[in-house]
């Protein structure tokens, strides 16, 4: 196996408390190590950044909504084509890479660890087979549980084996965790075109309501110890004066460990249809008082993106804006899925004003452990804007001639132009682009440079431009292997399927077998992936 | 006879100048299914423009164009149109087109200043007489609308080019007596008539002189040349009429550029001598206001 | 002498021309030219392994031989003169934003597919999709001018959003499919199912046709900006008889299913003659 010795580079490893420590950091079979012998290949990264590889907690890159999204986005496709090499396949970017693509340019970002936050668990093998066909990174995926029947019912009648349901369906699906979308929202706009109003609006035909789903699967996860806890996007994504909703649902979670996504979407002061207001101060106050829950922003960057979500209510409202293409999508029992190439325009008053509380979030005093790095790609804009996210935050003087180029009357509205100056240190970027998401996703061996640790290595020039350094890495290496240099791929592997897993009563099939057999076109037995090619092989995470 | 001034045949030319303006001004090319409803459209929207103090501006048919020369292959007239500043010229453009173009039978309406500067808005303003139902189509590069009315459809170009021209170029003709001197400046105005010109007064001619001010209120911005009178010969110290002068005319003009103004200004003064003006002269402000000076002492040769 | 790229054989797969146009060989010669790489098929090779190369680069192109199998001729070009001397293969001219191609034979399908600007002439017929969007795409064509004497194939002008696709011949079916505005002119008419989604374009067609029942019959009038528009296909080259630029059209109004802002315009001989 490879030993590599990386010399002289300042270490950002904020998991271990170290802060641009210049030494050196020592690989050898996968793993960081104390030290290597003298036949070690050495890598100079005088004058470099050297950090733990990142770690995107959410993030949507397989799956039938991104296949969709992909099949809807065959001009944006065409116009980025990748050309084949004796060591590449070919594929195409844009918006929503192909799966090789996404694999190669994750990696050539410098990201080792990417999460798929919504694959519907019916879809369990077509999600496994992209993402065995996305190679370089370690990739997991996050089951949607939040508009299932069967958990209604389970819920509804208090089921003591609800624990034992979800346990089984991270068994049946390779699934790493349990997400929740619009909980009892989609089922209610699948029955009716209905909305949730509040939490405690009941849902037709279960006799469950929002809040309900929400505390018993929050807390199911939460003693079934998995290693991520349950990961919600709320009702009312996108709605003025959804920050409501957003605390009332903190609030139902409350003393239960839980992240929260693309939080800036659901941070909206103001009357659902009226001008939409900031509520990011009051969203992170309560954050600040609860250390049991963490955020990612879902930062949008104003230009081109695709909204691709199994909150099927929100593609309806965003296609009435735009009247253009759009798709909509009902999974059977589980959930919906909606697809709307949309674009963020500097001069819109929402949208600079979705893009200011973004930058909110980020800067007004957050603790980085809990506020971490999304665009919820490719809904807010693609993983490869993370650069220049980036810099946005480390550099204030950019950041204002920014602010200068979005919509006033919306910025104005923020708290940005109250003389914020504050700068992210390159630790900071650690925490909130990998060590910070690798903690949360309970992934022990990522997100630092321990030794002992997965040697996921990312190392950078130290560039003035932040976004220029964040865009190429010097040299990216994974799994012990280095993989990208200088922005070019040296090496092609597969990467980790990485599975969440919790012991459960196996009798709990005798409860779920008839509830299947009553709303699922699919036989119970044929339900569980099986299929060793999907499957294996899996690192999979215990839960604790 | 002073230094500059000089007979052609019986007419004496004074040493005079005309003194003139840059002015912003259009081309529009107005077409129809015959000759007769080219003209009509022409004369309405070039009526009510014979000073831009008066009327906000000055226009004029400059041509008549044959079929073989329009955008639609039907018969047409170019009109010149010519304001203050281009926004000016915009805002004349749109009235007119509006009310005399559109409202024509069989018009339609083109751009005969491709070139222009700058650009004002015709068609793309129009258009919402269209409700709605108006669309467009581009044609070689060029935006057209077409508003549905009730004849059928009015085609309008979506914009036209607007460049700086001359204005107030003027000659005076002086006759024994007002059908002398009329025949003199309608000779004049005949042959002075051409590509580039606009002679904005009624049949190109005016009768009612002006000087800026008045004796006798400060309000009243214009009021009759009282020096060019001649029935007030005798009553006012200054006037410029002299012995045997019994009419007095004024031909005032708008060209595309200076060389157009003092070709056409040529063309007046040698018709008028040839149609027996006693005494051809030109009018100006002392030459401190206008950038351009046409001294009849430099239009001796014939055309 | 002019850049001219005679092709040796039929390559072994089809071949993507793109990379030379004017703009990228003007002031190249014919060694440096030879020496591009091309795709063909899942390969690249050097244009003068397909190409026999002579001439410079300026602002005129040339290519000659059996150009069935080269695809994407002039595809993305931004301006100079590109003269296919014979027939070509798919796409040429696809998505150009200037300049001028002139092809003397036929071409196949998607040409000058979402063309942005500049012009093509055909002077033979045209595969399907001619102007057309690529699937996925929904506003195809944005501007330029397609030209094309013979016929055309199925779908011309699909998803157009402006711009004019003019045919001397006939058009197949499904002329202006889904367009969104523009113009489709074809002078000896168009197959069934015209302007099947149309929204604002306009569709001409200078036989009898009956339209989808999606479109509703007027007025038979003497439109304005009709006769601007053949005007300018006989500037193109078009022969265009007399009585289309005098006589009346039928205007059918069209697709009910888009609010019926489009038009079929279509020739209507009879009249014309008795008036
Ligand atoms: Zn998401």
């Amino acid at each position: 196996m490879t030993e590599i010795r990386i010399t002289g580079g300042a270490i950002h490893d904020p998991a271990n408390e170290v802060d641009g420590e210049v030494r050196d950091l020592c690989l050898r079979d996968g793993r960081i190590v104390d030290d290597v012998g003298a036949q070690a290949r050495t890598i100079d990264a005088r004058g470099m950044v050297v950090m733990p590889g990142g770690v995107d907690i959410h993030a949507h890159i397989a799956g039938p909504k991104v296949t969709a999204a992909r099949r809807l986005l065959s001009d944006d496709r065409r116009d980025d084509p990748i050309d084949r090499t004796e060591l590449l396949r070919s594929g195409t970017g844009g918006l929503v890479p192909s799966t090789f693509a996404t694999g190669y340019r994750y990696s050539l970002l410098g990201y080792t660890t990417v999460v798929e936050a919504a694959a519907p668990p019916l879809a369990a093998r077509h999600v496994l087979a992209e993402l065995r066909d996305t190679p370089m990174i370690d990739k997991a995926f996050l089951i949607l549980m939040g508009n299932n029947q069967v958990l209604f019912e389970l819920i509804r009648d208090g089921s003591a084996h609800l624990r034992d349901a979800i346990a089984w369906w991270l068994q049946a699906t390779g699934g790493y965790g349990v997400k929740l979308v619009n909980p009892g929202g989609v089922e209610l706009f699948k029955q009716s075109n209905g909305v949730i109003e509040s939490l405690d609006d009941t849902i037709a035909g279960f006799a469950v309501t929002p809040r309900q789903v929400i505390e018993a699967i929050g807390s199911a996860v939460d003693g079934l110890g998995l290693p991520h806890p349950v990961h919600v996007h709320a009702n009312n994504l996108g709605v003025a004066g959804n920050a409501a909703t957003t605390l009332d649902t903190m609030r139902t979670l409350d003393g239960r460990q839980a992240h929260f996504a693309h939080l800036q979407f659901h941070s909206y002061g103001g009357e659902p249809g009226g001008p939409m207001r900031s509520r990011a101060p009051e969203l992170l106050e309560h954050l600040a008082a609860h250390p049991e829950f963490t955020v990612d922003v879902g930062q949008v960057m104003f230009g081109d993106a695709v909204t691709t979500t199994a909150d099927a209510h929100v593609s309806t409202v965003l296609r009435d804006l735009d009247g253009g293409k759009w798709l909509n999508h009902d999974t059977e029992v589980e959930t919906g899925c909606g697809i709307v190439p949309y674009t963020y325009q500097a001069g819109n008053y929402v949208h600079a004003l979705q893009w200011g509380i973004g930058l909110e979030l980020f800067l007004l005093g957050g603790d980085p452990w809990q506020v971490m790095l999304s665009t919820d790609h490719p809904n807010g804009g693609s993983f490869l804007s993370y650069p220049k996210l980036i810099r946005l935050l480390m550099d204030r003087g950019y950041r204002e001639d920014q602010l200068g180029r979005a919509n006033r009357r919306a910025i104005r509205r923020t708290a940005l132009l109250d003389d914020l100056d504050r700068e992210y240190t390159l630790n900071e970027i650690a925490i909130i682009t990998r060590a910070a998401p690798a903690r949360r996703l309970g992934l022990r061996d990522k997100g630092h440079l321990g030794v002992g640790a997965d040697a996921d290595v990312t190392i950078y020039h130290d560039r003035e431009d932040r976004e220029e350094m964040f865009s190429t890495p010097r040299y990216v290496i994974q799994g012990g292997e280095l993989l990208v240099e200088d922005g070019d791929l040296r090496r092609v592997q597969d990467g980790l399927l990485l599975s969440g897993r919790a012991p459960f009563d196996p009798a709990v099939a005798e409860v779920l077998e008839p509830l299947f057999g009553e709303r699922y076109t699919v036989a119970f037995d044929h339900y569980p992936v099986r299929d060793p090619a999907l499957r294996e092989p899996a690192r999979t995470v215990e839960a604790s | 006879m002073s230094d500059g001034a000089y007979r052609l045949g019986d007419t004496e030319v004074t040493d005079e100048f005309a003194e003139a303006f840059p002015m912003r001004y259009a081309r529009v090319v107005i077409t129809a299914a015959t000759d007769a409803w080219a003209l009509e459209a022409a004369r309405s929207m070039t009526g009510f423009a014979t000073s831009v103090i008066g009327c906000k501006c000055e226009a004029a048919i400059e041509r008549p164009l044959d079929a073989g020369e329009t955008p639609d292959g039907r018969p047409g007239i170019a009109v010149l149109l010519f304001a203050m500043d281009s926004e000016g010229v915009g805002e004349r453009i749109l009235e007119r087109v509006g009310q005399s173009v559109m409202t024509c039978p069989t018009s339609a309406c083109f751009d005969g200043l491709p070139d222009g500067e700058k650009r004002v808005a015709v068609g793309s303003a129009l258009r919402y007489f269209g409700d709605g139902f108006q669309a467009s189509k581009v044609v070689a590069g060029e935006r057209f609308w077409r508003i549905p009315v009730m004849e059928g459809e009015f085609l309008c170009c979506e914009s036209v080019g607007v460049d700086t021209g001359v204005a107030g170029g003027n000659l005076v003709f002086l006759g024994a007596d007002d059908a002398h001197a009329l025949v003199a400046a309608q000779a004049a105005a005949d042959a002075m008539r051409g590509p580039g010109i606009a002679l904005p007064f009624p049949g190109g001619i005016v009768r009612s002189g002006s000087k800026v001010g008045s004796l006798r209120s400060s309000s009243i911005p214009a009021t009759t040349n009282h020096r060019m009178a001649p029935t007030l010969r005798a009553q006012v110290d200054d006037s410029f009429v002299p012995d045997g002068v019994g009419a007095v005319f004024e031909i005032v003009i708008d060209g595309v550029s200076e060389a157009a103004v003092r070709e056409c200004m040529r063309r007046g003064l040698h018709a008028a001598a040839d149609a027996g003006a006693l005494q051809v002269t030109a009018a100006n402000f002392g030459g401190d206001l206008g950038p351009f000076h046409f001294p009849l002492s430099e239009l001796r040769d014939p055309p | 002498m002019t850049l001219t790229l005679t092709a040796l054989t039929s390559p072994p797969a089809r071949v993507d021309l793109s990379p030379l146009v004017p703009e990228t060989t003007r002031g190249r010669s014919a060694i440096e030219v030879a020496g591009t790489a091309i795709r063909c098929g899942r390969d690249r090779v050097g244009v003068g392994e397909l190409f026999a190369v002579s001439g410079y680069g300026t602002d005129e192109l040339v290519l000659r031989g059996e150009l069935g199998r080269i695809d994407r001729i002039g595809a993305g070009m931004r301006g100079g003169r590109l003269r296919v001397e014979g027939s070509c293969g798919d796409h040429v001219g696809a998505r150009m934003t200037g300049g001028e191609i002139v092809i003397d034979g036929d071409a196949g399908a998607f040409a000058g597919a979402e063309l942005r600007g500049g012009l093509v002439r055909i002077e033979g017929s045209a595969g399907a999709s001619a102007g057309a969007g690529y699937p996925g795409t929904r506003a195809g064509m944005s501007g330029g001018e397609i030209v094309i004497a013979g016929d055309a194939g199925q779908e011309a002008g699909a998803a157009m959003r402006r711009g004019l696709v003019a045919i001397g011949g006939r058009a197949g079916d499904g002329a202006g499919l889904r367009m969104l505005a523009g113009t489709v002119i074809a002078l000896r008419g168009v197959g069934a199912e015209a302007g099947m989604g149309n929204k604002r374009g306009s569709i001409v067609s200078g036989r009898p046709l009956r339209p989808l029942p999606g479109y509703a019959r007027a007025v038979r009038y003497r439109p304005p900006a009709l006769a601007l528009q053949l005007r300018r296909l006989r500037e193109l080259g078009l022969e265009v008889p007399d009585a289309m630029l005098t006589g009346a059209w039928t205007r059918w109004a069209g697709d009910r299913l888009e609010l019926s802002r489009g038009e079929i315009l279509i020739f209507d001989e009879e009249e014309v003659a008795a008036g």
